[in-house]
């Protein structure tokens, strides 16, 4: 079928304490509302691209037979442990490799019994994907740069929008990093920094608000100055996945609010 | 042998006072365990890296003769935002499996941890005014860091383990406010040993320069030594100029070129290891031991050793046996 459904969503631990903060719950929500747009679009496969999942040596495709087990996250362990269970569709793992392969962006798919699976996939699937629908996974490679990412993603895009399934994309990413460096108490948590909270409503408001042109400014003014999610490099992975690589309708954003002092998003992007 | 909350009693009942009785650069490429084929890890070599795989072997035999209670390792692969973190599960076990080289490195582990000094090495670092907290969780997945460390260090993993996270305060805030951590972390470290009564041996899990190459030389083959180099000049000079640097016991002198050492060279020391065991060493201006130098996938490996000048085999300074 095709690409039918997009998303932003920022995910962390605190998510599965919504009852502790207004901006927990409100996210959790978001999940709610774009769980509903997948379901209106009848998605029946998700690709997740995580900047919490890194790449070095070229690109990574999850391909796990027996993806399954129990997470602990390496920050905040006393919040619990992350069962996870995921059905990979390994057939659109392969696929895609092959696809980044012969247009020049080596990789390899993975499919290691105890290959560590990034806490932000774990906790955005169990909050978006509560019919288990089968999945994969792509990594964000760090040296891939925003233009690199975008034409890596339209290439992915091309064979995603040919495949005979109904595909949604998602891309785990916090906007800004700011995280508390101490101990906080989880009911007074708050995005860090007056210029982190400034940078998340001009966001926000230039993507909502269908400005594209916006962003350029607003990126070379204020990226080089505050704490972001590798770049913002969300943005160029979800731009590669739109009809000619270009956002046009104003996005959905479902929620905004802070996790351990980041900014975190959930979004739905309409074609 | 009894042991107290505050220290370890002697075989004559008389108070113990701990002591750190060797340090080690002990860096952790998982190609150096994927090269010596142990039972525990599944993937089969034909060998490789072995200058680096015979230094650690030298490593082994010291760490036998100093008969150490516990191994301490702070490792850059487990980095935590909040402070800094020790784990302190009794038993942890597992499978690590490498994210970023996964068809080397899918180890079976298991080991004990020395809770007790786990637990007043964060109390010595909270008195300090750093935050820290234990990890607890038995389910928790040590980094591959840590366990390629110890297992070059002590295959047979049969002395206790304190795991120390590497907090993100040098790449979060900057070098000075990162070096400032982990030098209050390190002095917390050592008055917990002493406090505890253990003979320790501490171990910085970092390699030196760690520019790499983005693409396996030989994807056929990843122990084709043939085909592995350093990644630049500029990077071996750096890392030569370094090693001398603690070779001479210029210790002061290495810290301060290291910043410049980490910006040019994107060395992995930035994430603190090496700092915090200099510094719970008391900056040891004595020279340290060379084992052996190496490249893995282009980065600059350097193993090394300090020993305290009274702690030889079965003694060590401070120590009443």
């Amino acid at each position: 079928m095709t690409i039918v459904a997009r998303a932003w969503v920022s995910s962390a631990p605190q998510l599965l304490k919504p009852e502790l903060n207004p901006d927990y719950a409100a996210l959790v929500d978001g999940y709610g509302k774009v769980r509903e747009d997948f379901a209106a679009k009848g998605v029946e496969r998700i690709v997740y691209w995580s900047t919490q999942w890194l790449s070095v040596l070229g690109q990574m495709y999850q391909a796990g037979s027996e993806l399954k087990g129990v997470h602990v996250d390496e920050n905040w362990h006393d919040l619990g442990d992350l069962p996870f269970d995921f059905r990979v569709d390994r057939d659109l793992a392969a696929a895609l490799c092959r696809a980044g392969e012969e247009a020049g962006f080596p990789g390899q798919t993975v499919d290691y019994r105890g290959f560590p699976v990034d806490t932000a996939t774990i906790i955005a699937d169990r909050l978006l994907n509560q019919e288990r629908l089968p999945v994969t996974m792509v990594a964000c490679n760090v040296y891939c740069d925003g233009a690199k990412t975008r034409a890596f993603s339209e290439v992915l895009s091309k064979l995603l929008m040919a495949r005979p399934e109904k595909i949604g994309v998602v891309a785990v990413s916090h906007v800004t990093t700011s995280y508390h460096t101490v101990a906080i108490d989880l009911r007074e948590d708050r995005i860090r920094g007056e210029a982190e909270q400034q940078f998340l409503t001009d966001f926000a408001g230039a993507l909502t608000g269908a400005r594209w042109q916006d962003l350029d400014g607003l990126f070379r003014d204020c990226l080089g100055s505050i704490r972001n999610d590798m770049g913002l490099k969300a943005l160029e992975w979800l731009a590669g996945t739109m009809p000619q690589g270009l956002f046009q309708a104003p996005w959905k954003i479902h929620a905004k609010g802070a996790l351990y002092g980041a900014a975190g998003m959930v979004a739905s992007i309409t074609a | 042998m009894a042991v107290s909350e505050t220290g370890k009693r002697s075989k004559g009942g008389s108070q113990t006072k701990g002591a750190i009785v060797g340090g080690f650069l002990a860096p952790h490429p998982p190609h150096l365990v994927y090269g010596e084929n142990p039972p525990q890890n599944e993937p089969r070599s034909r060998g490789g890296w072995e200058s680096l795989r015979w230094a650690y072997e030298n490593c082994r035999a010291r760490i036998k003769e100093l008969k150490p209670d516990v191994i301490l390792v702070h490792s850059p692969h487990w980095q935590t935002v909040v402070g800094h973190h020790v784990l302190a599960a009794p038993r942890l076990a597992g499978r690590s499996v490498d994210p970023i080289f996964p068809h080397l490195f899918r180890y079976e582990y298991g080991f004990d941890v020395d809770v007790e000094l786990a637990r007043v090495i964060v109390e010595e670092a909270q008195a300090a005014g750093l935050e820290s907290k234990l990890m607890q969780n038995p389910r928790f997945r040590v980094d591959y860091g840590t366990i390629v460390s110890l297992h070059m260090l002590n295959p047979n993993w049969d002395i206790p383990v304190v795991g120390i996270s590497a907090n993100n305060s040098p790449y979060f805030y900057d070098d000075k406010t990162g070096e400032e951590e982990m030098t209050r972390l390190g002095r917390a470290t050592a008055r917990a040993i002493e406090r505890t009564g253990r003979r320790a041996v501490l171990a910085a899990s970092v390699t030196l320069s760690h520019l790499h190459f983005s693409e396996e030389p030989n994807q056929k083959l990843p122990e084709d030594m043939s085909r592995e180099h350093v990644f630049s000049q500029a990077q071996y000079e750096w890392d030569v100029r370094m090693i001398n640097l603690l070779r001479d016991g210029k210790v002061d002198e290495f810290f301060e070129v290291m910043p410049d050492f980490c910006r040019e060279a994107f060395a992995e020391v930035k994430a603190g290891s090496l700092t915090w065991m200099l510094e719970a060493m008391g900056r040891p201006r004595y020279p340290a031991k060379l084992h052996g130098y190496g490249t893995v996938i282009g980065t600059g490996n350097a193993v090394m050793e300090w020993t305290p000048p009274a702690a030889g085999a079965g003694t060590a300074t401070g120590v009443n046996l």
